[in-house]
């Protein structure tokens, strides 16, 4: 099982909403990914596998060394999908999370 | 707490008119400052946040979500409602322009989970924003939250 941090900005509110919509794609899906919600303090700290999270903070996330999926829209379940599944394919090739 | 105890008729202001994103947010916090449920520090906040970092509110198309760091200003978990006289441009590639305008405050998110996951699907769901669109109103928009939730 994976561990994914779902992160905006600020606050909690988004955050959880993208963790809402990411966990319908999981569940759907079936992907061995589990979230939960997090402030930037909580991504400061994050030692999983994957950040969840509005695109404007993929830069930051990766250059933090972990691997983040960006959404532009929180509802767009289709982005949401590729992107967790491109992480899991990452995974399954053993390549290095960049 | 249900999404419909977050609103109250008063935080939905219709066809307002808003030179640029912060004064739509301001204008749409205005009713929500006024009844002690955020302050203007929070909302100062919320707008010193989007110039420095970018609309991270701007969560999908059309839909703003103003709400920053409960420390800054929330007293109680509240949300509004805004719908803009004329779409403004919040500098989001990918979401402008924004009509609606919905600040939020909430304390703690894990509270508020089924007030978030309601918000979710109505944010998804076409016929709320008709409803909002053909609304002269609180009315409309507030029976329609409180239909459309869990119970």
């Amino acid at each position: 099982m994976y561990h994914a941090l779902v992160c905006c900005r600020a606050g909690m509110g988004s955050s959880m909403m993208l963790k809402i919509k990411a966990d319908q794609v999981i569940k759907e899906n079936k992907f061995p990914i589990k979230t939960r919600p997090g402030n930037l303090k909580a991504l400061k700290a994050f030692t999983g596998d994957l950040v969840i999270t509005m695109n404007d903070l993929v830069d930051e996330v990766e250059a933090q060394g972990t691997y983040a999926v960006g959404v532009d829209d929180i509802l767009d379940t289709h982005q949401i999908k590729i992107g967790l599944q491109e992480f899991l394919e990452s995974r399954e090739a053993g390549a290095p999370s960049e | 707490m249900l999404l419909s105890d977050l609103i109250a008729p008063d935080f939905v202001l219709l066809d307002v008119e808003a030179k640029d994103w912060r004064d739509a947010v301001r204008k749409a916090a205005v009713p929500l400052v006024a009844r002690g449920k955020i302050t203007e520090s929070y909302v100062d906040d919320i707008i010193a946040a989007a110039q420095e970092l970018g609309p991270y509110f701007v969560i999908t198309k059309g839909v703003a979500l103003p709400h920053g760091m409960p420390e800054t200003g929330v007293i109680e978990a509240v949300m509004g409602l805004c719908r803009l006289a004329e779409p403004v441009d919040f500098g989001s590639a990918a979401n402008d322009p924004v009509r609606y305008v919905l600040v939020f405050g909430a304390r703690d998110a894990t509270a508020h989970l089924e007030a978030l996951t309601a918000l979710t699907a109505l944010i998804g769901d076409a016929d709320f924003f008709a409803v909002v669109d053909g609304a002269e109103d609180a009315d409309p928009i507030i029976d329609y939250i409180q239909g459309h939730e869990a119970p």
